[in-house]
């Protein structure tokens, strides 16, 4: 174990794991609840092709990556106001930042690698750029929810009854739509593209087999996240596989385990 | 004094009237029935005092002072027709009413809610859920208790001890009630006045009135089931 803390890299895995995990952890509650579990998968996607562009065009992909991650979320939102449905909005921004990334694929042939790190995570080559945006972006979702949590919680009850208790209602959902988006991008970092939902969605879903309180479900998702990331990333040293795959699938495992209080219950 | 006072007011969808040139003023204290058939602009009438839609032409004042988003919030407690929420929704009922105002624990007695307070909401039934969704609009002490057609898909049993509670309300702590409903049976046991909206007011009187006013909107065969209370 020591000798695992010794090496930079897994130094940078670990932290950068650990935050990436929190911050998924404390978002992915209100992006289940809220009926958007696809929506990171959708922005991730999207993302897809604006890494690919600035790969294309030498721009820093994690910053590319945030600059189409806001861009996405914020088209979803426009187009569901516009009264087009929910999953076709998704549908429609993911297909469009796979087809751009597939295209840019093709004109330049060179960074395939690169971008393909970027489809299943890479927490072993962190850089310390990205250890920083993952420190801000922790810092700016607990400062977030610490303003905003009660009228969070009061949309994702309901939506009318929040926005008659407060005006800035409308403005939290706005920024929650911003801070989805970076958090995708940040989890792409770890899981990758093809598996960010499992970051954003399973947390939660094992923390609502265990917990009958708000609280409790965004405490447990946190834990859970943060578990499975940790141990994934140690497994996958020693196991000589990659983390993303063995944070996924540890992830599962405890949504599997999680049911089993519900079992003995059922039985007894 | 009038809690509510609504002068000349219209409301289009599209182009489509659906309230017309309608005025009314409902006293402090007052619990008014508004009835009316399906598409007649009632739930429209309570979009627009709850200042979810503007007002495309005419007034709507709140104790003489007109409608603004601050007042509502303060004045106005709102109870819809059916809280749709997913079963899975992890909250508490003591998270739920929290999240408008501080816990009222004399008010979660009165509603008989106290012995389910930690208890998750989803796991409650219908006419229990629909007691906590009063509590969370009265946890701010509104002045004015808006309901739209809260007893529907309750049971019999329960529907009347929502009434009955909703009488207490407007009894004992003067909260004024506007209580859109098709069940008209219960205007005579348990409210006041009767307001008839037909994209337009068509009549507006005591409860007593009940069954004449009932034909007046609803036309000749319309036939009234009382309750009792």
């Amino acid at each position: 174990m020591l000798e695992l803390l010794s090496y930079g890299f897994m130094q940078k895995a670990l932290l950068g794991g650990f935050l990436i995990a929190f911050t998924c952890g404390l978002m992915s509650p209100f992006i289940v609840l809220r009926r958007l579990s696809l929506l990171g998968d959708g922005i991730a996607h999207f993302s897809f092709g604006g890494i690919a562009l600035g790969l294309l065009l030498g721009i820093e992909p994690i910053i590319a990556a945030l600059i189409s991650a806001v861009v996405g979320g914020f088209v979803v939102q426009k187009l569901v106001k516009k009264n087009l449905y929910g999953d076709a909005a998704i549908s429609l921004i993911l297909s469009f930042g796979v087809g751009l990334g597939i295209i840019v694929i093709g004109l330049a042939r060179g960074f395939n690698v690169n971008l393909f790190s970027y489809l299943i995570g890479s927490l072993l080559s962190l850089s310390y750029l990205d250890i920083a945006l993952a420190v801000a972006m922790l810092v700016l979702i607990v400062l977030f929810l610490v303003w905003g949590y009660k009228q969070l919680v009061f949309s994702s009850f309901n939506q009318e009854l929040a926005e008659l208790r407060s005006k800035k209602t409308i403005f939290i959902n706005t920024v929650f739509i911003l801070l989805v988006a970076l958090t995708v991008v940040i989890s792409i970092r770890a899981v990758g593209i093809l598996l960010v939902s499992a970051m954003l969605v399973i947390p939660t879903l094992i923390a609502l087999q265990l917990s009958k309180s708000f609280k409790g479900t965004l405490v447990m998702s946190t834990i859970a996240s943060i578990l499975a990331t940790l141990i994934g990333i140690i497994a996958s040293y020693y196991l000589n596989i990659p983390p993303s795959g063995t944070i996924v699938m540890l992830l599962f495992l405890l949504f599997f385990g999680a049911q089993i209080p519900k079992l003995v219950r059922a039985a007894s | 004094m009038a809690a509510i006072k609504v002068k000349d007011l219209s409301f289009a969808y599209n182009g489509f009237p659906v309230l017309g040139d309608i005025s009314f003023s409902i006293k402090e204290g007052d619990f008014v029935a508004v009835i009316g058939p399906n598409g007649s602009g009632k739930t429209t009438l309570a979009k627009l005092l709850l200042g979810m839609l503007p007002p495309q032409k005419g007034s709507i004042q709140l104790f003489g002072n007109p409608i603004s988003h601050e007042q509502v919030s303060k004045w106005i407690g709102y109870v819809p027709q059916k809280i749709t929420i997913d079963k899975l929704f992890p909250a508490t009922v003591d998270e739920i009413l929290a999240l408008n105002g501080p816990l009222d624990h004399r008010l979660h007695e009165r509603l008989g809610i106290e012995s389910f307070h930690d208890k998750r909401f989803t796991e409650l039934s219908g006419g229990q859920q629909q007691r906590v969704v009063i509590a969370l609009a009265l946890q701010a002490n509104p002045k004015i208790l808006i309901l739209d057609e809260p007893s529907v898909g309750i049971d019999l049993k329960t529907q009347r001890e929502f009434y009955a509670l909703l009488k207490q309300l407007n009894d004992k702590e003067n909260v004024t009630i506007m209580l859109i409903t098709h069940d008209v049976g219960m205007i005579p046991s348990y409210c006041k006045s009767v307001l008839c909206i037909n994209h337009q007011v068509c009549c507006y009187g005591p409860a007593s009135e009940t069954p004449e006013l009932v034909k007046k909107t609803y036309g000749q065969l319309a036939v009234m089931h009382h309750h009792h209370e």
